[in-house]
């Protein structure tokens, strides 16, 4: 099934740039409606009342990491197959394996191009 | 009350200070003593100092990256406005690129300051020992989250491992 480009996106990340930064890559691929959180409390409450297709979490942020959030999305009965990728600093052999056993659908370590972002979003979503 | 009295009393006086120094001097030895961390000294120190110098890389590597995609921007012939479209999109996508290192040296900085804080932790305690107190502050707490050993922010070169290693792990 063909990506839908105007399909809410989630971009969740404690610092401001990164979340500009990820936003205009994101519309350069085409993808029309980005929301923005700056922690994953306030994603959890977002994703709880939005359909959203897909959720870019930054690990590294107060008072809920990313990776808290991705165990909660996971365990929730509604969110639990939502498309998740993780874009971090965290680059050890143990987070990467940490964050799969949750169950993150992708993961991208800072700093990153457009172009493995948009590898990325076709792993996870499809051609587009 | 005789000369004498007084030598005495004055000669009692200054021994029970001696003596009170001597105290105090050896409570803050000991105190110190309690002090020392070589963890401090090797281990959060040297890292605090090897994450500045790897802001100075980044933030040089950024502006490096920023400038280059302007210089490009001011060097194309506008003669093909299509052309010059596509090579400006492109300049403005790498300037995106170049500015997470916000992010990262944020990162960065968040460490530097947590060595920083263990440091005036450490002045502090030593402030209580040479004052007497018997009391010596407590350490900074470490966070309590459970996955907080997960928590470690940007690897330092030779540290992390690559995106390549990261696909083979998705593939």
């Amino acid at each position: 099934m063909a990506v839908q480009m105007n399909m809410p996106i989630l971009i969740v990340d404690d610092y401001r740039t990164m979340l500009r930064i990820v936003r205009n890559l994101l519309s350069k691929l085409g993808f029309t409606d980005i929301d923005e959180a700056a922690d994953g409390e306030t994603a959890l409450a977002m994703l709880k009342s939005r359909e959203y297709g897909l959720v870019i979490s930054d690990w590294n942020m107060q008072p809920m990491t990313g990776f808290e959030l991705l165990k909660v999305v996971r365990a929730d009965d509604v969110l639990k197959t939502m498309p998740f990728i993780m874009v971090t600093a965290e680059s050890k052999v143990e987070n990467v394996v940490a964050a799969r056993q949750a169950g993150v659908n992708n993961y991208i370590i800072k700093p990153f191009s457009g172009a493995v972002l948009k590898a990325k979003l076709k792993a996870v979503l499809g051609e587009f | 009350m005789s000369s004498n009295d007084e030598n005495t009393a004055r000669i009692k006086k200054l021994t029970q200070e001696c003596v009170d120094i001597v105290r105090t001097i050896l409570v803050a030895r000991r105190e110190m003593g309690r002090l020392h961390d070589p963890e401090l000294r090797e281990v959060h120190l040297p890292r605090a100092s090897e994450e500045i110098g790897a802001i100075l890389a980044m933030t040089e590597a950024a502006t490096n990256d920023i400038m280059l995609a302007a210089e490009d921007m001011m060097a194309l012939d506008m003669s093909d406005p299509d052309y010059a479209a596509e090579q400006v999109n492109g300049a403005c996508m790498r300037i995106f690129e170049a500015c997470s290192f916000q992010d990262i040296t944020g990162q960065r900085i968040a460490n530097v300051l947590k060595t920083l804080q263990l440091v005036e932790s450490k002045i502090g305690q030593l402030e209580n020992a040479w004052a007497g107190a018997s009391a010596v502050e407590p350490e900074v707490a470490a966070p309590a989250a459970t996955d907080s050993a997960l928590l470690n922010g940007p690897a330092l070169e030779g540290e992390g491992i690559e995106q390549d290693f990261v696909d083979q792990l998705f593939a």
